[in-house]
């Protein structure tokens, strides 16, 4: 929370703070979101009168509900379950639910915060909002952790509904629990309502190519930042970092596309393949038999496994960082820059530091910030609920098509309004205002509710 | 000796008699002369002479006193009796002896007591021998005379063979009545057409016995005396014969008797292990494991604490394990035949170096390569034979067994090797193959760990002869592979109860499927299958797809084609046995088998979680009672490895391949816990909360992220501090704990610090602090983040709850050491190094009492 708030702005972080004591994580959200905004004020000074900022800053809806449930020797725990009803003005209310130990009102406001303009930068007709609960499912068995979800959704429901909140999963919350939350819903409400949650099994309205579609979305956003330049991925050389799905699947789509992945990862070391990366023995040893990347080398006895590598370190056209938060710093940036790297998308969250983003910016490099690079995820939520509320199921192919328009629109909005506010190329800022801007204009078309 | 043929000066030592000179043509310097005598009175009536024509002559004489019967020599003015206590075994004694020699140099004398006295401390009468065969051949090099008796009745043909061959001079002493005759067996270089005769006494002369009837009328007379006597057989086998006389007569006084004696020369002189073994191996199991013993001496203390295991199970629960647990055929290679194989192979002198201070480690390396190119005795290779008859073509294990391996307080864990044969090809091949192992294992005690271990713990200047336990591989046949259903540790203390409901006195397993190396062996980048015996399906991960991920995928088995130990991922190892029991092991990963689906790969994708074995079966109840029966009766926690054998139900059978006193986690020996430190000299004090086992260790540096300071950073800012944490630690390899607020490892930063665990791989303990500082949510992970890693790496794990009454903490007193001083919050000033080289901390954990503290001991 360094940077200097714009005049107009500073009042109304003042003044969040004053109604959001102890939530330091929901505190700092709300200020990286205002330190962008100060431009777009002067633009659009109704947005100031209207009071949209305060209003965006003030969840429509929280709830705060006991959880009690029983573990297997019969023992009684109670948790605290929430969920934050934060923005409807684009759609329902849309984001995962969080069962963790660390969960507490600020951070699912915080959360849900960043959801509202994630959601919108998508294009698609979703709000935002996020839930979850202190549960910590590690050592759970299943049966405590069906028990946990019955008993939350039994409170839950009443506020869900595929026209009003759609939550999905999040960390500690996966196809198991999404199960469980949704077969008790089901239950309750007596509705086979499959809009209600997404990210469902594939047999019971789950979308195809969801598994693919952040690395896959990745991908297509860096196409679309290279075809920005008069270039495009085809003949470069591209370094990823992770192997996980994310990972995996930018891989696919990268050699799909054209390029050459010469590079991957995962937290024990690299494993680099001049050849190319071999997606068929990618995928079998982490997707089949799960074991560490080290093992790639027994089928391919040309590739090089460093222990503990710096996977930047390897000369590239392009980087996708896909791992996790905060793997890529200034010295990474600068490596990076110097190889002669032409373009960085964020597969991952946050994965690079501060420091690394203003050494890509100084470089002019094409830098894809995650919000804008890896919301495939979230566009594929938004493509699940489209199909439930149809009552379809789309081909793979069909999937992947839209997905891929999606990133496309994404791409173009984030660089007009880069452009519209004279920084043409900045993606950070073109993505940061690109969500507010459509959730303030909904917002102020609809008067003041 | 006659092979070399060294030089010896001509110049004559007299023995003192006139007689005697005349009949030997006197002593020469280098002589070893061993005097074969009934009556020891006989060997002193030639010692007096001899001590006062080398007292005249202004030589240095030592007396070795070491028998139990009374002195050969009274007190003399010339003589300097030096006192040797033979009781510290073969090893030490013949190294005094050996130091004694060197110190005093050239040209002294030496008297000794009767070698046979020896047979009562160390009860195995191939090391008389051994032991002559390594002082005569130093004693002649220095120039000595040196003289030795023994009683010609209790040793075996073969000792008497070998010290023969060795010394210089032998004479057999005979008397009757006052009559008293000598017969000169050898005198090296020496002869005349007299000089082998029978001599009789007259007066100060020995008269030959030339008359041919004489000679045969006295032989005779000998040999009337000696028929009535025991055989020829060494005090082992004596012992042995007189156990297997009073079991079949039932004479009870005698077993008693003969069981004490026999405990104290075949398992252990450890007053804790024998006072097990007395309740748990009786005569009739020892002379069973005689049975199956090649030479002599102990079977080792991993052979010893695996049997009385097997027997304590059997004779406390014997409704459950006379039917869970599996036959064993273990066989054994005793202490001495290590001896025995050093000294045939020359290289006592090499041990005797690498025993000085400044050889400990510099010597052992030679020693190492002395061992491994070393030929067997003749009548080791025999045995060794009719060992692998015994066992056929089934895969045996060559594990080291050595004299303190696997006792109290000293586990030796992995320091010694052990050998996976997998017995195949003709006899010849196999024998060589079981020779090699048998040096590679020898040589292991020579190993710069194992050196270390032992010095640290103040154990080099004991012995430590290597016995060898060898035992059939617990298995089956699969195609090309050989490997048992599962293998695994239990540990009747659970040293890494990562969940506070969990009760560390319920135990604990780490299991796997294959040989049980993985279990036993840290592993890095794979999994063995850790549970809480008293929560056994409760594992620290979020969920199912986490399970998977830190399961086993890699399995060790031996690969019969290939003729090795391997290891090979389990989808491989499917392909070809199609056999293995994994439905009883295994769970099917339905998203990895659609997975495999897609890729072109068949399934279905098996996941090692044991989950059917704990839920179907009676694993658990009988591993938990195997422990808890173990602990009761060692009387102190325990660790076992084990195989399992499953039916076709997969009900599992258990073989017990070893039982040891719990280990320590640390440098030095039993962990000791001060009763009261002072404040000021406290870093943290614990009961409960940690992880490990029993820890014992020096800390000589201390990271820790200050909590007041990290909760003012940004998210971004809490990442850069688990990056210079990561610096910090790779940055040294200084025995460090890292202390810091909340969860480590978490990929939350308001919760803890979000290292990976490759940036804290290299750290010796890990603690968790509960802080409540600024935003910090304080909720400890009690290490399950890098639960599987904890326990792979073995870093000690402990999370403190500074405001309970169970715990104390005082990060204050590291402030004198603080080199970043404190200036506003920021990623650096949130990671104090302090580097505590001159004043080191002591982490010191004790699993039974569960306290651990960390202290200043100054």
């Amino acid at each position: 929370m360094t940077a200097k708030l714009d005049e107009k702005l500073e009042p109304i972080f003042q003044d969040v703070l004053h109604r959001n004591p102890g939530e330091s994580e929901f505190h700092q959200a709300v200020h990286e979101v205002l330190e962008t905004l100060g431009p777009v004020l002067v633009k659009y000074p109704e947005f100031a009168d209207k009071k949209i900022i305060q209003r965006i800053c003030e969840p429509e809806r929280q709830i705060i509900f006991r959880v009690p449930w029983q573990d297997d020797n019969g023992e009684i725990h109670i948790n605290r379950a929430f969920r934050v009803e934060f923005n409807s003005a684009l759609g329902p209310y849309k984001g995962g639910m969080r069962f963790h130990p660390s969960v507490y009102l600020g951070i699912i406001k915080f959360l849900g915060f960043e959801q509202i303009f994630k959601n919108a930068l998508t294009g698609l007709p979703i709000g935002g909002g996020k839930g979850g609960s202190d549960f910590d499912p590690k050592g759970r068995s299943d049966d405590e952790v069906m028990r946990f979800c019955q008993s939350l959704m039994t409170e839950l429901y009443r506020h869900l509904g595929e026209y009003t909140d759609v939550p999905a999963g999040d960390i500690g919350v996966g196809g198991r629990e999404i199960g469980y939350l949704f077969g008790q819903y089901k239950r309750i409400t007596n509705r086979y309502e499959s809009g209600v949650f997404t990210g469902k099994g594939l047999e019971w309205g789950g979308s195809r190519a969801r598994t693919e579609a952040t690395g896959y979305g990745t991908v297509f956003f860096t196409h679309e930042m290279l075809k920005a330049r008069g270039d495009s991925l085809d003949g470069k050389t591209v370094v990823v970092s992770g192997s996980g799905n994310v990972a995996i699947y930018a891989i696919e789509k990268a050699h799909e596309l054209g390029a050459k992945v010469i590079a991957c990862s995962d937290s024990g070391g690299m494993i680099v393949h001049e050849k190319g990366i071999d997606l068929q023995t990618l995928r079998r040893i982490k997707e089949v038999e799960r074991r560490r990347i080290s093992a790639y080398t027994e089928f391919h006895k040309d590739a090089k496994y460093v222990e503990g590598g710096n996977i930047w370190s390897v000369p590239c056209d392009v980087a996708l960082p896909c791992a996790t938060q905060n793997e890529l710093n200034g010295k990474d940036a600068k490596t990076l820059v110097e190889n002669g790297c032409i373009a960085v998308a964020e597969g991952a969250n946050m994965p690079t530091t501060p420091e690394g983003i203003d050494i890509f910016q100084s470089a002019k490099l094409a830098y894809g910030p995650g919000k804008a690079a890896n919301a495939g995820g979230v566009a594929t939520s938004a493509l699940e609920m489209q199909q439930n509320a149809s009552r379809d199921s789309w081909t793979f192919d069909y999937t992947q098509k839209r997905l891929e328009e999606i990133m496309i629109d994404i791409h173009k909005n984030c660089y007009a309004t880069a452009a519209e506010f004279g920084s043409e190329g900045n993606y950070v800022l073109g993505a940061n205002i690109t969500g507010f801007l459509r959730v303030a204009r909904a917002m102020n078309a609809m008067g003041v509710i | 000796m006659s092979n070399q043929e060294p030089l010896q000066p001509e110049d004559r030592i007299s023995t003192g008699l006139l007689g005697l000179d005349e009949v030997l043509d006197g002593l020469r310097i280098g002589d070893n002369v061993v005097w074969r005598v009934s009556d020891l009175d006989d060997y002193r009536r030639f010692v007096r002479p001899f001590l006062e024509t080398a007292a005249d002559t202004g030589r240095q004489i030592i007396y070795l006193r070491f028998g139990d019967h009374p002195p050969v020599i009274e007190q003399h003015p010339a003589v300097r009796t030096i006192e040797i206590d033979a009781l510290g075994g073969f090893e030490s004694f013949t190294s005094r002896v050996w130091h004694l020699i060197e110190q005093h140099g050239r040209g002294a004398f030496y008297v000794c007591d009767s070698l046979s006295e020896l047979l009562n401390a160390w009860a195995t009468d191939a090391m008389v021998g051994n032991f002559f065969r390594v002082v005569c051949p130093f004693l002649f090099e220095l120039d000595t005379v040196a003289w030795f008796a023994l009683h010609p009745d209790r040793h075996s043909r073969m000792t008497l063979d070998r010290i023969r061959e060795t010394t210089q001079v032998m004479i057999d002493v005979h008397r009757h009545g006052d009559n008293v005759q000598i017969h000169p067996i050898k005198a090296w270089r020496r002869q005349s057409p007299t000089m082998f005769l029978p001599h009789r006494e007259s007066e100060g002369r020995f008269q030959p016995i030339t008359d041919s009837s004489d000679a045969t009328r006295l032989q005779a007379s000998l040999e009337l005396e000696h028929l009535h006597r025991q055989p020829l057989l060494d005090y082992w086998d004596r012992l042995f014969q007189d156990a297997s006389r009073a079991l079949s007569e039932k004479d009870e006084g005698s077993i008693a008797e003969l069981q004490d004696q026999v405990l104290q020369v075949l398992i252990s002189r450890d007053p804790q292990i024998l006072e097990l073994a007395r309740h748990y191996l009786s005569l009739e199991d020892l002379l069973g494991i005689r049975s199956r013993l090649i030479g002599s001496g102990s079977i080792g203390g991993k052979a010893t604490g695996m049997l009385i295991a097997r027997n304590l199970l059997l004779k406390e629960n014997p409704a459950l394990w006379q039917h869970y647990l599996e036959p064993h055929d273990s066989s054994y290679l005793g202490t001495d035949a290590y001896y025995a194989f050093l000294v045939h192979n020359g290289l006592w002198p090499a041990i005797m170096r690498q025993r000085s201070e400044a050889g400990y480690l510099a010597e052992a390396p030679a020693l190492k390569e002395g061992i491994l190119a070393g030929q067997f005795p003749d009548e080791i290779r025999p045995e060794l034979e009719r060992l692998l008859d015994h066992y056929g073509q089934y895969p045996i294990l060559v594990r080291s067994s050595s004299l303190q391996e696997d006792g109290f307080g000293n586990a030796f864990a992995g320091k010694y090797e052990s050998v996976f044969l997998v017995n195949q090809g003709s006899p010849e091949h196999r024998l060589a193959a079981l020779e090699n192992a048998i040096r590679q294992v020898y040589a292991s005690s020579m190993s710069d760990e194992a050196l270390h271990y032992r010095k640290q713990r103040g154990l080099h200047q004991r012995e430590e002869p290597m016995a060898l336990l060898i035992q059939r591989v617990n298995g089956r046949f699969h195609g090309r592979y050989y490997l048992p259903d599962a293998a695994g540790v239990g540990v009747s203390r659970n040293t890494f109860a990562w969940d506070s409901s969990m009760d560390p006195k319920a135990g604990m397993v780490r299991l796997v499927m294959g040989l049980g190396t993985r279990a036993v062996d840290r592993i890095e980048g794979d999994h063995a299958c850790v549970m809480a015996l008293d929560h056994p399906l409760r594992q620290p991960f979020r969920n199912q797809d986490e399970s998977y991920r830190f399961s086993q995928h890699l399995v060790d088995l031996l690969d019969l084609e290939a003729g090795t130990l391997d290891t090979r991922p389990l989808s491989q190892v499917l392909e070809s046995a199609t056999e293995l029991p994994m439905s009883h092991l295994a769970e099917v990963d339905r998203a990895a088998t659609t997975r495999a689906e897609q890729i072109g790969l068949e399934g279905p994708v098996w996941r090692l979680t044991f989950r059917p074995l704990v839920q179907k079966g009676c694993f658990i109840a009988r591993l938990s009672s195997l422990l808890k029966t173990l602990e009761a009766g060692y009387r102190h926690p325990v660790d076992v490895e084990f195989t399992l054998h499953l039916d076709d139900q997969g009900d599992p059978s258990f073989n017990l391949v070893q039982c040891r006193p719990l280990a320590t986690v640390g440098e030095t020996g039993p962990v000791n816990l001060p009763d009261h430190i002072a404040a000021e000299k406290l870093l943290f004090r614990t009961d409960g909360h940690f992880m490990g086992g029993n820890i014992n260790l020096t800390i000589r540096r201390v990271i820790r992220v200050d909590a007041g300071i990290y909760s003012e950073l940004s998210t971004s800012e809490r990442y850069e501090v688990a990056r210079l944490v990561g610096e910090q630690v790779r940055s040294s390899d200084t025995p460090t704990l890292l202390i810091g607020p909340g969860r480590w490892g978490t990929t939350s930063p308001e919760l803890g610090v979000p290292v990976r665990f490759s940036d804290i791989a290299g750290v010796a303990a890990l603690v968790e602090v509960s802080e409540k500082a600024g935003h910090m949510v304080p909720d400890l992970s009690y290490g399950s983040h890098f639960f599987q890693d904890l326990v792979e790496t073995g870093i000690a794990f402990a999370a403190l709850f500074p405001e309970t009454d169970h715990c104390r903490y005082f990060p204050e007193i590291l402030a004198n050491t603080h080199v970043s001083g404190v200036s506003s919050p920021s990623p650096e000033t949130a990671v104090c190094v302090h580097n505590l080289n001159n004043r080191p901390l002591q982490l010191r954990g004790d699993v039974v009492r569960q306290q651990l503290i960390c202290f200043f001991s100054d």
